[in-house]
């Protein structure tokens, strides 16, 4: 059985090097032009090729997404542009469009193609059209069941993809234009405002049957597939998708460095104990998340798989800063998110080590002067860790 | 230019006689129709078009799941011993399917909001697919420009409640459960959707599968007849769902005489006067659906 790859979503450089320095074998951007994810902080042509250079050192790849749903306008330049990603060394192209893909193949030899979840393929059959397209991955819907997902990847000669982990339309990817009825944002070209998680009040025949308390939405809960892990490596599936490309560095760092340790645990031992299961399912709730679910693994979503009383993400307080500046004196520089206090007990979060924890001492703040709170985001204090870390580590609040 | 209308009852077939051909729904394989009918019904039906010179489609449009394959092949196989003139599909399983069966009807592909550029469709049929049923979702000018560069194999939904969502789930119910424990969904298609900054009611329609919400008001194209009678498109396309085929039939009749902008303000006046309760629109053709977050009024 070959590697399993997890491919990680990055919305920035920064984010594309957190990935890979947490584990991911691959990270997943978009760019400037043909991208969904248009508040996603889209990377030009030097940011992918540095990404590129930066993946290329740790042993891992670089997609680009090119998954818009194009209109005649939004076509110009397209190969191009292909032809510029394939000279930096972008690994693959995902793509939704069947012309798109059309392009990219014949455009740039080198580069694989692989076909967005935005196409909502659900069957082998489906599969076997676009193989004949000269699509080399399929990345499947959402919707696709553990029983479905297992016979696809028997039945196919095609490498699958699947989600494991981030947001969920609710309704099928690519089909839905909530967005551009109810804003003119076009969904199907970046401008999803998820009106699916809006509220709505429910009528028949013209008399409410919503709760005025609990009003309908179509919110989803977010796909938490930790529980899958070891299913979907023996099912033979070629890699595993955590979703999030507006996710911030360190939710990004969360999920990657969680998925990492399962699937290292399982190529070590043949299979994922129940300990690490929930160890890990802890650590996730560590990260700024949506509550989570199952998605469609095991069966259709039902009601507990739905936000109704709350709306979006809840962000959580965790996340205290990370190490900009480690200095010869042992001291280090930390970029303050969330406020913490002389005294307390935190803990490093750095990448493929064990969390490591430290009672803070002293704070120094950028005026040079004492204090005892680290409150004003963004500012950068100086603290003793008294063991190494490096520039970009993640500072927390005790958790797991 | 053709029009095709759906059925929600073999006793209006008459009514619909001057359409082209008549879409309809199948029990297992369809979704948001109208109204869903067995096979020994979709033959009495596919007769009874073809004694009047209508052509008969079936809509295809579920996706498909994997454990479905079989019985999709089966039913191809079916359909391949019939006479239905032709297959409107979402997913391209059913393409790849009929291709290994060799099935020899028409095979339009209809995946509602992704068909929205020439060089896709000019792809899909040199893939062997007949036509394209249009995205909702572009302009009157995308169209044209669309249709007239492939003359005769793009089709357009003119006349309806356009579908803006299709979900797996079965969200009304699992809505009502959350609320209430169990409450049975009301099977009459009357249910509806209301957001509060917006003074629509969306229709929800909730069935096996498919949980999918519409636009409040009724996407029409009177006024554009004529242009798109000139264009290089193969046919409109009239959708009863939430309405009645008597409506269907009388709109059909109207774009059938219009010709001129002229006739198809006359026939609008027309149409509008004898139905004040209807909530009319033009759908994307006049809106382009490109802001971003800074420039959209959410």
């Amino acid at each position: 059985m070959s590697k399993i790859e997890l491919l990680a979503p990055a919305g920035d450089l920064q984010r594309a090097k957190t990935a890979i320095r947490y584990g991911a074998d691959a990270v997943y951007l978009g760019g400037k032009r043909f991208s969904l994810r248009s508040r996603a902080s889209n990377f030009d042509i030097p940011d992918i090729a540095e990404a590129v250079t930066f993946a290329t050192l740790h042993n891992a790849k670089i997609f680009v997404t090119v998954n818009i749903i194009p209109h005649d306008e939004d076509l110009d330049g397209l190969a191009e542009y292909v032809t510029e990603l394939e000279r930096i060394g972008v690994s693959a192209l995902i793509v939704a469009s069947a012309y798109i893909a059309f392009v990219c193949r014949k455009t740039a030899k080198k580069m694989e193609v692989h076909l967005s979840t935005q196409q909502s393929i659900t069957n082998s059959a489906a599969v076997e059209f676009y193989k004949k397209l000269g699509i080399d991955r399929v990345v499947l819907a959402r919707e696709t069941s553990m029983e479905d997902i297992r016979s696809i990847v028997t039945t196919c000669q095609l490498p699958i993809e699947v989600f494991i982990h981030g947001g969920m339309c609710v309704n099928y990817s690519g089909r839905c234009t909530l967005s551009n009825e109810m804003t003119l944002r076009d969904a199907n070209r970046g401008g999803c405002a998820q009106s699916c998680r809006w509220k709505y009040r429910l009528y028949d025949q013209g008399v409410e049957i919503s709760d005025p308390d609990v009003l309908f939405s179509m919110s989803s809960k977010d796909l938490n597939a930790v529980r899958y892990i070891a299913e979907l490596i023996e099912a033979g599936v070629t890699s595993l998708k955590i979703e999030g490309r507006m996710k911030s560095a360190y939710y990004i760092a969360c999920v990657v460095d969680a998925y990492r340790k399962l699937i290292d645990a399982y190529e070590t031992n043949g299979s994922i104990s129940d300990e690490l299961i929930r160890t890990t399912e802890k650590s996730l709730k560590l990260a700024e998340n949506r509550a989570t679910a199952d998605g469609f693994y095991r069966h259709v979503p039902k009601s507990s798989h739905h936000l109704y009383s709350i709306n979006g993400s809840g962000i959580t307080q965790d996340f205290l800063g990370s190490v900009k500046q480690v200095n010869t004196d042992g001291s280090v520089l930390v970029e303050v998110r969330n406020n913490f206090k002389t005294g307390q007990l935190l803990e490093v979060f750095s990448p493929l080590k064990e969390i490591r924890q430290f009672t803070v001492g002293t704070i120094i703040n950028s005026q040079d002067s004492e204090i005892t709170v680290a409150n004003k985001p963004m500012e950068w204090v100086r603290i003793a860790i008294p063991f190494t870390v490096e520039v970009d580590d993640f500072i927390r609040r005790k958790g797991v | 230019m053709r029009f095709i209308t759906t059925l929600s009852d073999l006793k209006n077939l008459s009514l619909l006689k001057s359409a082209d051909g008549i879409l309809v729904g199948e029990k297992k394989f369809s979704c948001r129709m109208p109204a869903y009918f067995s096979r020994s019904e979709l033959i009495q039906i596919s007769h009874e078009c073809h004694k009047i010179q209508l052509k008969c489609y079936l809509n295809v449009n579920r996706f498909i799941n994997e454990a479905d394959l079989d019985q999709l092949r089966e039913f191809l196989e079916w359909i391949a011993s019939t006479d239905i003139d032709g297959l409107y599909f979402n997913d391209l399983a059913v393409k790849t399917i009929a291709d290994q069966l060799d099935l020899r009807c028409e095979l339009i592909y209809a995946p509602e909001a992704t068909l929205t550029n020439t060089e896709d469709i000019r792809l899909f049929n040199s893939l062997g697919i007949d036509r394209g049923l249009l995205a909702k979702e572009i302009t009157l000018d995308e169209v044209l420009t669309i249709a007239n560069a492939l003359p005769g194999k793009v089709e357009l939904f003119g006349f309806g409640h356009l579908p803006m969502s299709l979900s797996k789930r079965p969200l009304v119910s699992n809505y009502l459960k959350h609320i209430h424990g169990d409450v049975a969904v009301s099977k009459n298609r009357t249910l509806t959707l209301k957001e509060e900054k917006r003074s629509y009611f969306y229709p929800v329609l909730e069935e096996t599968e498919a949980t999918s919400v519409f636009t409040d008001p009724i996407m029409n194209c009177f006024m554009e007849i004529p242009t798109l009678k000139k264009s290089g498109l193969n046919a409109i396309h009239l959708d009863g769902l939430f309405l009645c085929d008597e409506l269907i039939a009388e709109v059909l009749d109207h774009y059938r005489s219009i010709e001129t902008i002229e006739q198809a303000k006359q026939h609008f006046q027309l149409f509008i006067t004898a139905h004040p309760e209807l909530l009319l629109d033009s759908g994307y053709f006049y809106k382009k659906t490109n802001l971003t977050k800074e420039g959209a009024n959410v």
